[in-house]
């Protein structure tokens, strides 16, 4: 190496940031040369002092200040991704609720669509109640005279479960509750409402049953198929009876509706009724007979029956006393 | 002193794994542990002592912010740095271009000339050793910000903060020939500006 090259390294030299061979050379020429053996000891000198340069300090609020800067980028951060993504420990939890949440809907759902009775079947009837209602008063008497109903004639009843699921879809029942005012639209209501029939059973009506049991003898001919039907199908229909239009038109006022088409005009009657704050207290819906008993102020009867008059004719209706006040029981027959 | 810079132990690998899983108290640590070489740095650079403090708080929050640029390849502490470094010469060079501009509407002030040249030196160099301490350690940081900002880099990596080549070739991304051409040049225009000052006494 030449002289100037040596003097360039010296400062590597110095730090001992030379190769051994660059090493070697320069110590030689050190040896020999007194102008970068003084340059070298120059450097020396210069770099102790540099490295002896005092240091400052940082002001004790530096790292607090540094750190409550970091803590805000922090929770920016965090609010950022937590509007995107939820951290494992929490998205997890939530996620397996949400899945819970979902099954057991859909398990509800789908048992509640599964559960779906067919249009007359049977609900279960308390077997207290069961033990009361003799078999034979399987038949649906109804408010017309027998003679007037072909089914009267000791066919087996449409309320047998087989032949009712094959009918197409009954127009929607009403709720029997009066805590639904609702129609449903879902044939699967209709099982609610028979159930609530049952309550309404009075043993004074075992009588009207037995009498009108004997009345009609027709119905003791039972074919085999209604003679396997459950006897709470049974007992629930003879509960049914008990409120049979007899005794029903004995205490409540009766509407008379003609229209062309029984099934289709149920919905808009029962929609009617609900419409003026009426509650429907039971319903009988049997082949070409319809009895809906509601509950209704009496303020709003001139109304239902305007209401009643588009949807058919009106062929009876009983004359309710201008200012009467309070709630008048009504059978509506179509 | 040297560096491998292929075969690197971190010393600060635990507690920076530990900020990474989102333990700040460990990027505390880290702050506590770094803050006044820091601060250093970037007050030997930006010649200014809040200016040095507010560089240093912008490094750290840059370095939390941008943590998973930061793959190990270096150390942590070389990576805190070239961060320092970097915003250190930014600010200088702001205050350079301002005090231009103030300069260019009021006029030259006689301040200390950037492009420092230094002249020959005057022979002797025992003369160095008779200087106060105090005395030369006002000389030397004149001598400091007397130089360009690349060789004040080298000065401070080395020879006050005591860094390797290897990491200051990380910290600057510059080869290891130019660190040494830089160091080399920086020292002698120190060590002569220092000498022009003693010579004259």
């Amino acid at each position: 190496m030449e002289h100037a090259d040596i003097r360039r390294k010296l400062a590597a030299y110095l730090d001992n940031a030379v190769s051994d061979e660059e090493k070697e050379e320069i110590k030689r020429h050190l040896g020999r040369c007194g102008g970068c053996r003084g340059e070298i000891a120059d450097l020396e000198l210069t770099v102790r002092f540099l490295k002896s340069l005092p240091e400052v300090e940082p002001p004790p609020w530096l790292a607090e200040k540094i750190m409550a800067n970091v803590r805000d980028e922090a929770a920016q951060k965090r609010n950022l991704w937590r509007r995107l993504f939820f951290p494992i420990h929490v998205k997890l939890p939530i996620v397996a609720l949400a899945m819970l949440f979902l099954c057991v809907t859909g398990y509800y759902l789908t048992r509640m669509i599964s559960e779906q009775p067919p249009v007359a079947r049977a609900p279960e009837v308390p077997q207290k109640i069961q033990e009361k209602a003799p078999s034979h008063t399987e038949s649906y008497p109804l408010p017309t005279s027998a003679a007037s109903r072909p089914q009267a004639g000791g066919a087996p009843r449409k309320m047998d479960a087989p032949q009712s699921a094959d009918l197409p879809s009954p127009p929607p029942a009403p709720n029997g509750t009066p805590n639904q005012k609702e129609t449903s639209p879902h044939p699967a209501k209709t099982s609610p409402v028979r159930k609530m029939v049952v309550p309404e059973l009075r043993p004074t009506d075992e009588g009207l049953m037995t009498d009108f049991d004997k009345a009609n003898p027709v119905f003791e001919e039972k074919p085999a198929s209604a003679v396997k039907r459950g006897r709470k199908g049974q007992a629930e229909e003879s509960l049914r009876d008990t409120e049979s239009p007899e005794a029903v038109s004995a205490r409540k006022e009766e509407i008379a509706l003609a229209v062309d088409d029984p099934a289709a005009a149920t919905g808009a009657i029962e929609e009617a009724v609900t419409r003026f704050g009426g509650r429907i207290n039971g319903h009988s819906y049997s082949g070409e007979s319809h009895l809906l008993f509601i509950r209704i102020s009496a303020p709003n009867y001139p109304r239902l029956l305007d209401r009643l008059g588009r949807i058919g004719t009106i062929q009876e209706r009983p004359q309710i006393p201008p200012g009467t006040v309070g709630m008048i029981d009504l059978v509506i027959r179509w | 002193m040297r560096d491998d810079r292929h075969n690197i132990i971190d010393e600060d690998a635990a507690l920076v794994a530990a900020w990474r899983r989102g333990e700040i108290s460990s990027f505390e640590a880290l702050v506590r542990k770094y803050q006044k070489r820091m601060l250093n740095i970037a007050f030997r650079i930006t010649d200014d002592y809040e200016d040095a403090c507010e560089v240093t708080q912008d490094a750290f929050v840059a370095a939390y912010k941008g943590i998973d640029s930061f793959r190990g390849a270096a150390r942590f502490s070389t990576w805190l740095t070239s961060i320092t470094l970097n915003l250190s010469r930014n600010r200088h060079q702001q205050v350079q271009t301002k005090r231009r501009k103030e300069h260019s509407y009021g006029g030259p002030t006689g301040g200390e000339n950037p492009a420092f040249v230094p002249e020959r030196p005057a022979p002797g160099p025992s003369a160095l050793e008779q200087l106060e301490r105090r005395v030369v350690h006002e000389r030397l940081l004149q001598c400091i910000k007397a130089l360009s900002v690349e060789f004040r880099e080298a000065i401070v990596l080395r020879d006050l903060q005591d860094y390797s080549y290897g990491e200051i070739c990380a910290i600057l991304n510059i080869r290891e020939g130019t660190i040494k051409s830089r160091l080399f040049r920086a020292r002698d225009m120190v060590k002569d500006c220092l000498k022009r000052g003693l010579g004259e006494i």
